[in-house]
C-alpha cells in the first residue's frame, strides 16, 4: 500500500506524462504509431528564456525610452559632470562660512574706517569754524 | 691628540680646576636661579603659574631660560610682524610663489624658536553656545598679542554656530570633544585635519586625560596647551602637553564669565620687550545679512525696531536654551514670564525667543494670542534681535553676555547673588541689573521686585536707538 504524501510536491514541469503519441486507428487492423512527441525544457533552460525576455524589455524600454528624450545625448548629460574641483564630495559648508567670516571682517573693517572718516571730517569742520570766528 | 694628551695630562687637569669656581656649567646654577627661571609668569598678584611644577620627562635638559643669554638683532623681541610680504599681483611676471604669510624660507625656523611667533592657532573649545561666546576675547587677545595670526576653531555643532558673531576666526570646524567614544572614522580624520594645517599651537578647553593630550599632541603643534582634569584622571596628559592648567573643580564654566582666566594668564604673559596683554572686552560682529534676516523675522512678529525688549529665558527641554553648563537652574516656566512682562511700559512690547516651536503654545496660552514671539535658535540670529532691542530681560543664558557685547540694557535674573556676580562682573559697567533669588533657587525669585526694577528702568531706557 503506498504511503499517501505528506506534501504535495510541485514541478515546474507536471508530473503528467509528456509524450504525446498519435495514433492512427483503422477499425480491425492493428494500430499505427504515425507520431511521436516530446517536448520538454529543463529548468534552467526556461529561466535563461525568462531573462533574456526580461532583459530584452529592459533594453528596449532604455533604448526606446531615449530616443523620446528631448536631452539625449546632449550637453546636460554629456558635460563633465561636479563643480570643477576633481573630487567626489562636496564638502563646502565650512569654505562658505569662512568666506562669510572674512566679509564680515571686511564689513567691520569699513564701518571703523567709516568712523574714523566721519571723526577726522567732524575735526576739519569744527576747525573751519574756529577760524571762521577768528 | 693621543700624544697631546700624552704630553700634557697635568696642566689640563690644572686649568681645569681653576676654571671651574668662577663659570661653573649652567645645570649646576639651574636649582639657584629657580624663582628668575620663568620671568614671563612673573608681575601678577597670582602665583598658581609660578608654582607649577616644571615636567621632568618633557625635556631632562630644560634647565629654564639662561639670563645670560644673548639674542640677535633678529627676531629677537617684540610682537611679530603681521605680515612683511606684499599683496600677490596676478600681473607680476616673475609668478606666484606662495608661502605662507609671513614665512621667509630661509630663516623661517628662527622667529617660532627665538620669539615664540604663532602664526596659525587651533583653539579647541568645549561646550556649547555659552562657553563658546566666552572665549571670544581670548580669540582677541591672540590677534593682539601676536599679530597676523590665523585663528582656527573646533567646537561641537552647537558651539560653532556662535563663530558667525566672530570675523577673527577662519575655520571652524564641528567635532564632538565631549564624546568619550568617538567613532574611529572621525576622530582619525580630525586629527589628519588638524595635523595637515601645521599648527603652531593648539589650546584646549576641554579638561584632558591622556587621550584628550594624545589627541592634541597629534597635531604635532608646537605649543600644546590645554586645561586638565583637577584629579587622577589627569595622570599622564602632561607628557604630551607644553602647557597645562588645572582648574578648581571638573566643571570649567563654574568660573563664570572668567572661566578661562588662567589661559588668559597665560596667554597674555609679558615677553621681551612686549608688556602683559590685556584681555580686550567681549564683542561680537554681526554681519548684514544676519540684520536683514532677524528684522523681517521680528517685524513678522509684530514689533519695529527699538521698539520692544527680548526675553530669554523660557523653560524648555530644548538643546538651544543657550544656557551655560556651570549653571544649571536658570530657565524660567513661561507663567512667571508672563508676569515679569506685565511690568513694562505700553510703547515697549515684549518679544519671547522660544528655543523650539512647541513652546509656542504654552507662550500663547499664557500671556496672550497677540503675544510676539520668535522662534530663534543660533545665537547669531539672537545677538541680531538683541542688537535692534531696547533691552534684554533673561536669565542666566547667553542672552545676557551678548546684551553685554552690544551694550544694550539689562534685566539678568539669578538664581543666587554669587552666580551673578561670577557670570556677570562688573554690572555696572556692563548696564545690567542682577536680580537673584534670596532662597538659591531661581524659581523663588521675587517678582514684584523685578517687576518694579523693570518697570523703572525700561522707562527710562525708552529711546530710540
Amino acid at each position: 500500500m503506498p504511503r499517501p504524501k505528506a506534501t504535495p510536491e510541485l514541478h515546474a514541469i507536471s508530473d503528467w506524462p509528456i509524450m504525446a503519441v498519435m495514433v492512427e486507428h483503422i477499425a480491425g487492423q492493428r494500430d499505427y504509431l504515425v507520431h511521436k512527441s516530446v517536448w520538454h525544457m529543463s529548468d534552467s533552460t526556461l529561466k535563461y528564456i525568462y531573462a533574456m525576455y526580461m532583459m530584452f524589455t529592459c533594453w528596449g524600454c532604455c533604448f526606446f525610452g531615449s530616443t523620446k528624450d528631448p536631452f539625449y545625448d546632449g550637453e546636460q548629460y554629456r558635460k563633465d559632470g561636479g563643480d570643477g574641483t576633481v573630487h567626489w564630495v562636496y564638502e563646502k559648508q565650512e569654505d562658505i562660512e569662512e568666506s562669510a567670516r572674512a566679509e564680515l571682517w571686511r564689513e567691520e573693517l569699513i564701518e571703523e574706517i567709516e568712523l574714523k572718516v566721519g571723526g577726522l571730517r567732524e575735526l576739519e569742520e569744527a576747525g573751519r569754524e574756529e577760524e571762521l570766528v577768528k | 691628540m693621543a700624544m697631546t694628551h700624552h704630553l700634557l695630562p697635568k696642566p689640563a687637569s690644572f686649568l681645569l680646576g681653576r676654571s671651574s669656581p668662577p663659570i661653573p656649567p649652567a645645570h649646576f646654577v639651574s636649582p639657584h636661579l629657580s624663582p628668575l627661571q620663568r620671568p614671563i609668569h612673573s608681575h601678577r598678584p597670582d602665583f598658581s603659574a609660578n608654582i607649577k611644577k616644571k615636567n621632568p620627562w618633557l625635556d631632562p635638559f630644560d634647565d629654564g631660560a639662561d639670563p645670560e643669554m644673548e639674542y640677535g638683532s633678529l627676531f629677537a623681541d617684540g610682537k611679530q610682524e603681521e605680515d612683511p610680504r606684499p599683496p600677490d599681483d596676478p600681473s607680476n611676471p616673475y609668478g606666484f610663489l606662495k608661502f605662507p604669510a609671513g614665512y621667509n624660507v630661509e630663516i623661517a625656523s628662527l622667529g617660532p624658536k627665538v620669539r615664540g611667533d604663532v602664526r596659525r592657532c587651533c583653539c579647541v573649545v568645549s561646550g556649547g553656545v555659552y562657553e563658546n561666546l566666552l572665549f571670544f576675547p581670548l580669540i582677541q587677545l591672540l590677534k593682539n598679542r601676536y599679530p597676523g595670526i590665523q585663528v582656527d576653531v573646533i567646537a561641537s555643532s552647537r558651539g560653532k554656530q556662535t563663530y558667525e558673531l566672530n570675523k577673527n576666526v577662519r575655520w571652524a570646524n564641528v567635532y564632538d570633544l565631549d564624546d568619550d567614544f568617538p567613532e574611529p572614522a572621525e576622530y582619525t580624520d580630525m586629527v589628519g585635519v588638524i595635523k595637515n594645517r601645521y599648527y603652531d599651537m593648539i589650546l584646549s578647553t576641554k579638561l584632558a586625560g591622556i587621550g584628550h593630550a594624545a589627541f592634541l599632541f597629534m597635531s604635532t603643534a608646537r605649543d600644546r596647551v590645554s586645561y586638565i582634569y583637577p584629579n587622577v584622571n589627569a595622570a599622564g596628559a602632561g607628557l604630551f602637553l607644553s602647557e597645562t592648567f588645572t582648574p578648581p573643580t571638573t566643571n570649567l564654566s563654574e568660573g563664570g564669565y572668567n572661566m578661562y582666566h588662567q589661559m588668559v594668564d597665560w596667554l597674555g604673559r609679558p615677553a621681551r620687550n612686549v608688556p602683559r596683554e590685556p584681555l580686550p572686552p567681549f564683542r561680537v560682529s554681526i554681519s548684514k545679512k544676519i540684520k536683514a534676516f532677524v528684522e523681517e523675522k521680528y517685524q513678522q512678529a509684530g514689533v519695529e525696531r527699538g521698539k520692544f525688549v527680548v526675553i530669554h529665558g523660557i523653560q524648555s527641554d530644548s538643546a538651544a536654551s543657550m544656557r551655560s553648563k556651570g549653571d544649571e537652574d536658570s530657565l524660567l516656566p513661561i507663567q512667571i514670564w508672563a508676569e515679569i512682562v506685565k511690568a513694562l511700559s505700553r510703547g515697549l512690547k515684549p518679544v519671547f525667543v522660544i528655543p523650539h516651536e512647541k513652546e509656542r503654545e504654552d507662550v500663547k496660552e499664557a500671556v496672550g494670542e497677540d503675544s510676539s514671539i520668535v522662534f530663534i535658535t543660533t545665537p547669531g540670529q539672537l545677538a541680531a534681535l538683541i542688537n535692534d532691542s531696547a533691552g534684554v530681560i533673561c536669565t542666566n543664558t547667553a542672552a545676557v553676555q551678548l546684551a553685554h557685547a552690544r551694550d544694550k540694557t539689562s534685566v539678568a535674573l539669578f538664581s543666587s547673588d554669587e552666580k551673578g556676580r561670577l557670570f556677570v562682573p562688573d554690572a555696572e559697567e556692563k548696564r545690567c541689573t542682577i536680580m537673584s533669588s534670596k532662597s538659591g533657587k531661581l524659581i523663588d525669585i521675587d517678582v514684584g521686585v523685578i517687576k518694579a526694577a523693570v518697570g523703572k528702568l525700561f522707562v527710562e531706557s525708552l529711546v530710540p536707538v
